[in-house]
C-alpha cells in the first residue's frame, strides 16, 4: 500500500463526512421548514420559534465539520 | 438581577358603589396583576360590566367603522396628544359627515358599474353601421347578432337569401323566417356566440359616446368624493387613533368587574403587586376610600413573574419571553444571556469592519426606534457589533474578511491582506486566523461552551436545592461529569503543540501530573486521557445513578454532543471568513484590470460585503440564541411562568 493512497482515503472520508452530514441537515431542515411555514401561516407569532427549530438540525452538520476537520488534521 | 421582583398577594374589599373609583385608581397606578375570579358561589358572583360599557362599545364600533371607511391604516398618523371637546359629540358629527360621503360614494360606484355594463353591451353594435332599431320589428326576417372569430361558411346552403354585416369579430345576419332554425344551428356549430340587442333605439356609436361621457362625468364626481374623504382622513386620522386608544382604555376599565368577585353590596379584588410598591397602593387606596386592603398568603406556582434587571440588560428579556417566562421561584437567566449573546455573536463575526458597522447602524436604530421587540433586537445586535469589533481587533486582526497583516508563506506566496493586497499598513497583528487556525477556534468554542454549560448546571443546583436536595446533588454530579468530559476534550487537543497544549497546561497543569495522564486508554499513546477525568465521569455517573435513576447515565453522550455543538461558533466564523475571502479575491482579481474595472471591483465588493454583513448577523443571531435556548436553558430552565401584566397597561402585543 502506498502512503499517498492513505492520504487520499482520508481526504475522501472528510469529503464524505461533510457531504453526508450536510445532506442530513438539509433533509431535516426540509421537514422542519415545511412544518414551520405551515405553523406560521396559522399563527404568525410563531416566526421566532420556527426559526429556532430551523436552526436545530444544524447541529448535525456541525458534527460533520468537526469530524472533517479532525480528519484533515491527519493530512500532512 | 438573577431573581424576579418579589411579589405580594393583595386582597381589596370595599363597598360596591366605590368600585368605579377603585378601578380608576388601579388603572392609573398600573401596579396590580389581577387574578380573575372564577369560582362563583352563593354570595360572591362574578361582577358585571359597568353600565357605561354599552355606550363605550357602541362608540368604539363607530370609530372603527369610520376608520375603515377612511382607510386610516393607509396613512401614518400620530395620535392626538389630548382629545379636545366632547368625544361622543365629535364622533357623532364625524359619523354623519362620513356616512353622507360614503353613501354618495357607494351610489356613484354603482352607477359607474351600471354604465360599464351598458358600454360593454354597446361596443360590438357600435362597430356595425346599423341603428339599434334596425335589428328588430320584422315580421318575415330573423336577425342574429353575435361574435365569431372566423368566417361563417356555407350560409348559402341554409339560407339562399340573406344579408350579412360584419366588422372585425362582430357579425349580424339577416335571414328569412323560414330559414331561421337552420341558420341558427349552422352559426352555433361554427362557434358563433349570440349577443342580445339593447332594448332602446338610436345610433349605437352615439349611444356609446354618450355613455362614455357620462361615465367620465361620474368618475370625476367619484374623484371629488374620494378627495374629500382623503381630506377628512388627513384631518381626523390623529383624532381617530387617539379616540380609539382612549375608548380602548375606557372599555378595559368598564369591563374590569368581570374579573372581580361581587356580592350584593361589596366587591373583592384579588391580585399581585410588587412587594416594594405595596405601600404606594395602600396609601392611594386606603387614604381615599373606606377600603380594606391586606396581604394574603400566596402560592409560588400562581405568582406572576416580573423580571428585574438593570436597564441595558432589560432588552434581552425579549429572548427569555420568546422561549418561556421563568417561574417566580426560578433564577432569571437574562443577565447571563445578555453577556453570552454578544460574546458569541462577536466571536462568530469577529471582524472590525462588520463590527463597527453594526455598532453604528444598530446604535442609530436603537436611538430612532420606539420601544418594542425590534428595538430590543437591535440593541442586542449593537452590543454584538461591539464585541465583533473587540474580537476583530484583538483576536483575529481583520476587517471585511482580510487580515491587517498577512505574511506570505511558501504554500501561499500571495495571501490576501490589507498590507499585501491593498498596501495599507495597519499595525494590528492577528492572534488567530480564521481559515488557518480552525482547531484553535474549535477549542476556544468548546471552552466557551463548557463555561456556559457549567453556569447552566450551577443555576440548576441553585434552582433545585431548596425543594429537593437529591435533584440538587444530581445537577452537581452533571457539573462534575461536564468538567471530566472537558478535560478529555482538552487533553485531545493537547496533542498539538502550542495553543492546545497551553490550554491544557493552564487549566489542568496544576493537577499533580496533569491529572495523571494515562498513556494508554484503549487508543494509542497519542491519545492520553487523564485519570482525573475518568474518575470524575465515572464518579458523577454513580451519583447520577443513585439520584436520578438508571437511565440518566445514557444521557452523558448527550452532554458531549451539547459540548461539541458549541463548535458551531468556530464553524460559522470559518464559513463567514471563507465566503468573505472568496468575494475579496474575486473583487481583487477584477480590480487588476485598472480603470473601469476598479469601479466594477468596488461594486462587487460592496454588494458582497453588504450581503455578508446582513446574512452574517442573521446566522450569528440565530446560532447564538439557539445555543442559549437548547444547550443552556435545558440544563435548568423550567419556564411556563405567568408573566406579570398589571391592570392598566392595555393589551400588550406579542412579538
Amino acid at each position: 500500500m502506498v502512503v499517498a493512497t492513505d492520504i487520499g482515503m482520508v481526504a475522501v472520508s472528510a469529503m464524505m463526512t461533510m457531504l453526508g452530514s450536510a445532506f442530513a441537515t438539509a433533509w431535516a431542515q426540509k421537514v422542519v421548514g415545511g412544518a414551520a411555514v405551515g405553523a406560521m401561516a396559522e399563527k404568525p407569532e410563531l416566526f421566532v420559534r420556527g426559526l429556532a427549530f430551523m436552526a436545530l438540525p444544524e447541529t448535525i452538520v456541525i458534527f460533520g465539520v468537526v469530524v472533517a476537520f479532525a480528519l484533515i488534521g491527519k493530512l500532512p | 438581577m438573577l431573581r424576579p421582583e418579589p411579589m405580594s398577594r393583595v386582597l381589596l374589599v370595599g363597598p360596591r358603589e366605590d368600585l368605579d373609583k377603585v378601578i380608576e385608581v388601579l388603572y392609573d397606578l398600573k401596579l396590580v396583576h389581577l387574578v380573575d375570579y372564577r369560582e362563583e358561589d352563593e354570595t360572591l358572583k362574578m361582577g358585571k360590566p359597568l353600565p357605561k360599557a354599552v355606550g363605550i362599545s357602541e362608540d368604539l364600533i363607530k370609530i372603527r367603522s369610520i376608520s375603515s371607511i377612511l382607510r386610516t391604516d393607509k396613512v401614518k398618523a400620530r395620535p392626538e396628544a389630548s382629545i379636545e371637546g366632547d368625544l361622543r359629540q365629535r364622533i357623532l358629527t364625524l359619523e354623519i359627515n362620513i356616512n353622507e360621503e360614503d353613501a354618495s360614494k357607494k351610489k356613484i360606484e354603482s352607477l359607474i358599474s351600471d354604465l360599464d355594463a351598458r358600454i360593454d353591451e354597446l361596443v360590438p353594435f357600435a362597430k356595425l353601421p346599423l341603428s339599434l332599431d334596425d335589428y328588430r320589428g320584422y315580421a318575415s326576417l330573423e336577425v342574429f347578432v353575435g361574435r365569431t372569430s372566423r368566417d361563417i361558411e356555407e350560409l348559402d346552403l341554409v339560407a339562399p337569401e340573406h344579408d350579412v354585416f360584419r366588422s372585425e369579430d362582430v357579425l349580424a345576419v339577416f335571414v328569412p323566417m323560414e330559414n331561421a332554425g337552420a341558420t341558427r344551428d349552422l352559426l352555433l356549430k361554427q362557434g358563433f356566440s349570440v349577443l342580445s340587442v339593447p332594448h332602446d333605439g338610436g345610433n349605437p356609436s352615439e349611444e356609446l359616446k354618450e355613455a362614455r361621457l357620462e361615465k367620465g362625468r361620474w368618475q370625476k364626481r367619484l374623484a371629488e368624493v374620494d378627495e374629500r374623504l382623503v381630506k377628512l382622513r388627513e384631518r381626523f386620522a390623529g383624532f381617530l387613533l387617539a379616540a380609539e386608544k382612549q375608548l380602548g382604555a375606557e372599555i378595559e376599565k368598564a369591563e374590569a368587574p368581570l374579573r372581580f368577585a361581587v356580592s350584593e353590596h361589596t366587591f373583592v379584588i384579588d391580585g399581585w403587586v410588587p412587594s416594594h410598591r405595596y405601600e404606594v397602593l395602600h396609601s392611594r387606596l386606603a387614604q381615599s376610600e373606606p377600603i380594606f386592603m391586606s396581604k394574603v398568603e400566596g402560592n409560588d406556582e400562581e405568582t406572576p413573574t416580573l423580571l428585574k434587571n438593570p436597564k441595558p440588560v432589560r432588552h434581552f428579556e425579549l429572548f427569555i419571553h420568546l422561549f418561556s417566562t421563568p417561574r417566580y421561584k426560578e433564577l432569571d437567566p437574562t443577565l447571563v444571556l445578555s453577556l453570552v449573546f454578544p460574546i458569541f455573536f462577536g466571536f462568530m463575526i469577529g471582524d472590525v469592519g462588520y463590527g463597527a458597522l453594526w455598532l453604528i447602524v444598530g446604535g442609530i436604530m436603537v436611538k430612532k426606534l420606539q420601544d418594542g421587540g425590534f428595538k430590543d433586537l437591535m440593541f442586542a445586535l449593537t452590543l454584538g457589533g461591539f464585541f465583533s469589533l473587540i474580537f476583530g481587533l484583538f483576536l483575529y486582526g481583520e476587517a471585511f474578511g482580510m487580515p491587517f497583516i498577512a505574511t506570505p508563506t511558501a504554500a501561499n506566496p500571495n495571501p490576501l491582506g490589507w498590507n499585501t493586497s491593498l498596501g495599507i499598513n495597519i499595525p494590528i497583528r492577528s492572534v488567530l486566523h480564521k481559515l488557518e487556525n480552525p482547531f484553535e477556534l474549535i477549542l476556544l468554542s468548546l471552552i466557551a461552551g463548557c463555561i456556559h454549560l457549567g453556569i447552566g448546571f450551577i443555576f440548576g443546583i441553585i434552582d433545585e436545592w431548596p425543594h429537593s436536595k437529591k435533584h440538587g446533588i444530581a445537577k452537581a454530579a452533571w457539573l462534575v461529569v461536564l468538567i471530566g468530559l472537558f478535560m478529555v476534550v482538552t487533553a485531545r487537543f493537547a496533542r498539538w503543540p502550542g495553543f492546545g497544549r497551553d490550554v491544557y497546561g493552564t487549566l489542568f497543569g496544576w493537577l499533580p501530573g496533569g491529572g495523571l495522564v494515562m498513556d494508554m486508554a484503549g487508543f494509542a499513546a497519542v491519545n492520553p486521557i487523564p485519570y482525573a477525568s475518568i474518575g470524575m465521569i465515572v464518579g458523577g455517573m454513580f451519583v447520577l445513578l443513585a439520584t436520578e435513576g438508571g437511565l440518566v447515565p445514557f444521557e452523558i453522550p448527550g452532554l458531549l454532543a451539547n459540548m461539541i455543538s458549541y463548535a458551531r461558533l468556530a464553524g460559522v466564523a470559518v464559513a463567514k471568513a471563507a465566503t468573505a475571502e472568496a468575494f475579496n479575491s474575486m473583487a481583487l482579481s477584477v480590480a487588476v484590470g485598472g480603470g473601469i474595472y476598479v469601479v466594477g471591483a468596488l461594486l462587487i465588493a460592496f454588494a458582497a460585503h453588504f450581503l455578508l454583513f446582513v446574512l452574517g448577523a442573521v446566522t450569528a443571531t440565530i446560532q447564538a440564541v439557539r445555543l442559549n435556548y437548547v444547550e443552556f436553558f435545558l440544563k435548568f430552565f423550567k419556564g411556563d411562568g405567568i408573566r406579570f401584566r398589571p391592570f392598566g397597561i392595555g393589551k400588550t402585543q406579542e412579538v
